[in-house]
């Protein structure tokens, strides 16, 4: 799972849990309020009940005293307070002792009724057992209702206070798997981004020690993290391709250097050898003055190969700073090519290969700069002399390939190439790799055809070689015509 | 009888330069551009020891001295590969492939030829085996 899902994945289920956690701390504080209310409903009751008890207790106790005082103001303080009963019961509602109050008030009123009578006097005192037995009875009809709805009420708080704790319990439950889940993810994603921040650290920091070392990352996740590791192992492997390559043309280059320098001081030696054992009576032959003007001769050479190779790396610098200087203006090459190869024919004389030219008879002007396209034909036609076995032939050839392009190519008769040496060539020291056939002396600096390469191409044109192995290569470059 | 040495070695200056060298030091010698040219000379002529290059065309250097160690007449033939690389591993190579002595280019007329009386000593001439 990518990084990105995993914190979208987060997100959701925080803003889930968020919004799940509101829900629930509403229904809570909705829990909470009923429970209040219900408590405060039962208190309420319960005190509007023992006030309404209160008053027909007191109540009754004036009809008590009136029993005993026979005070008629006792009586008309009953009435009063009847009517408060009244009052009060209404607003407690329904009580189970109503009958008992209104038996017992009536039996209080008969009372009061007969003693104002004097006649009625003595009939009181059955009236008093009456009245006496429903008094009794009202007052335990009364004490049971008040513990009853005393019980209840009790009951009620307790139901509800103890659903409200179920509730919180519940809601600390959540809110521990809630948070607990949250830091699990939390933690999921700070591994899935710091353990592999940490391993690009330290693939980053053995990099720094050199490319030799490595520093490849072994990520293996399918997320952003395994596709930057990915990149950076192959940017790894192009750094190690780079610095290889980078070897073995310092490798190259030096040898290239050393070869000619250590010859020429050889042939210096020798030279000097012979020259000390010379004395003013020795007599010199053919032989040995031959001797040494082939040292010498050898020694120009090396040193020649020396300076040209000089040139060559000076010439590269220049290609891969961008600096490589061409002048190009209207040119018609025709003369500048019949010139290279006359320059040429000694040369491939000496070594027994027929070199021609076969030009297109007016050939276009091309838009190029002389110098360097002959630096180009000679680098080539140096090669083919080299390259063509002894007896065979090299050819240069120009034309015009089509509208835009003047193509100049240089075959020769030698050992050829093999496909995979037809693109390395024109890198540089692409000739010296193993898998080449040189013929004899065919050393060159391995830098001509990359120079050569470059200048093409700064022209705008293209070079590129045909060949089969055994059968010579055809070295071909096109110019832009003047249009 | 002068003791003959053959040189195989694709840059004619060098085998020049080593020649003459070898020629003043009054051995005889002998030129090869390659290993195979090497093995028909060798089959015609017995040195008494090679100077061999590395890098040559149509057979390495390596690949010489792995023929020679695998012909029977000429076994045991004293080789000093003489070569530009100079890395341990292709030093370590030469020898695997049958060199006795390991020397790298460029080097001074002095060394090479102590180096060459040194092994000559540890072997007689092949005529008298």
């Amino acid at each position: 799972m990518t990084i990105r899902a995993k914190l979208a994945l987060t997100v959701i289920v925080a803003m889930g849990l968020v919004c799940f956690m509101a829900l629930v701390f509403y229904k809570s504080r909705a829990l909470e309020t009923r429970t209040r209310q219900t408590l405060q409903e039962a208190t309420t009751e319960v005190a509007l009940l023992k006030d309404l008890i209160q008053n027909i207790e007191r109540q009754f106790a004036r009809a008590d005293y009136f029993l005993i005082t026979l005070d008629p103001k006792e009586a008309e303080e009953f009435e009063s307070l009847k009517r408060t009963s009244s009052r009060k019961l209404e607003e407690v509602g329904w009580v189970p002792f109503e009958r008992e109050l209104a038996h017992a008030g009536a039996a209080a009123e008969s009372l009061f009724a007969l003693q104002k009578n004097s006649k009625t006097r003595m009939l009181s005192a059955v009236m008093t057992e009456t009245y006496t037995k429903f008094t009794a009875k009202l007052r335990e009809t009364m004490r049971e209702h008040v513990e009853l709805v005393a019980k209840q009420a009790e009951d009620r708080q307790r139901r509800a206070q103890g659903e409200l704790k179920k509730f919180n319990i519940l809601y600390g439950i959540l809110l521990v798997v809630a948070s607990c889940a949250l830091i699990v993810l939390n933690i999921v994603i700070y591994r899935s981004i710091a353990k592999p921040l940490a391993a690009l650290e330290q693939g980053i920091a053995q990099l720094g020690f050199g490319v030799k070392r490595g520093g490849f990352v072994h990520l293996n996740s399918r997320d952003e993290f395994g596709a930057v590791a990915r990149a950076f192992n192959s940017m790894i492997f192009k750094l190690q391709e780079l610095d290889k390559l980078k070897e073995e043309f310092v490798a190259s280059a030096t040898h290239e250097l050393r070869s000619p320098l250590s010859a020429g001081q050889s042939f210096v030696k020798l030279l000097l050898q012979d020259m000390k054992a010379l004395t003013p009576q020795t007599k010199l032959d053919a032989a040995d003055i031959g001797r040494w003007q082939n040292f010498l001769e050898r020694l120009k050479t090396n040193l020649d190969r020396l300076n040209n190779f000089i040139s060559d790396m000076l010439e590269i610098a220049k290609i891969e700073r961008g600096k490589l200087e061409c002048h190009i203006k209207e040119t018609d090459l025709a003369p500048l090519i019949e010139e290279t190869v006359e320059f040429f024919k000694q040369r491939a004389r000496d070594k027994g290969v027929l070199l021609e030219a076969r030009l297109q008879k007016e050939l276009p002007p091309c838009k190029a700069d002389a110098d360097r396209v002959r630096q180009v034909l000679v680098n080539l036609i140096d090669n083919a002399i080299k390259f063509t076995r002894r007896g065979a032939q090299a050819s240069v050839s120009a034309e015009a390939a089509d509208s835009q392009w003047l193509k100049i190519a240089v075959a020769d008769q030698g050992p050829g190439l093999a496909f995979a040496g037809r693109q390395k060539i024109f890198e540089k020291f692409g000739q010296n790799m193993a898998s080449y056939q040189f013929a004899e002396g065919a050393k060159g600096t391995g830098l001509g055809l990359s120079i050569s390469k470059a200048i093409v191409e700064l022209h705008g044109g293209k070079i590129w070689v045909d060949s089969q192995p055994g059968e010579g290569c055809v070295f071909s470059f096109t110019l832009p015509l003047v249009t | 009888m002068k003791t003959k040495i053959l040189i195989v070695d694709d840059e004619p200056d060098f085998r020049l330069i080593l020649s003459d060298i070898l020629n003043r030091a009054g051995y005889e010698t002998s030129q090869a551009q390659d290993g195979l040219e090497a093995v028909e000379i060798l089959k015609k002529e017995s040195p008494h020891l090679l100077l061999v290059d590395w890098n040559m065309p149509n057979m390495t250097g390596p690949e010489l001295c792995r023929h020679i160690r695998q012909t029977p007449p000429i076994q045991t033939l004293p080789i000093i590969m003489l070569t530009v690389r100079h890395q341990n591993s292709d030093h370590a190579e030469g020898i695997h492939q049958g060199a006795d002595l390991y020397l790298t280019k460029p080097i001074d007329a002095e060394t090479l030829l102590i180096h060459i009386k040194a092994l000559l000593r540890r072997s007689a001439p092949l005529e008298s085996q």
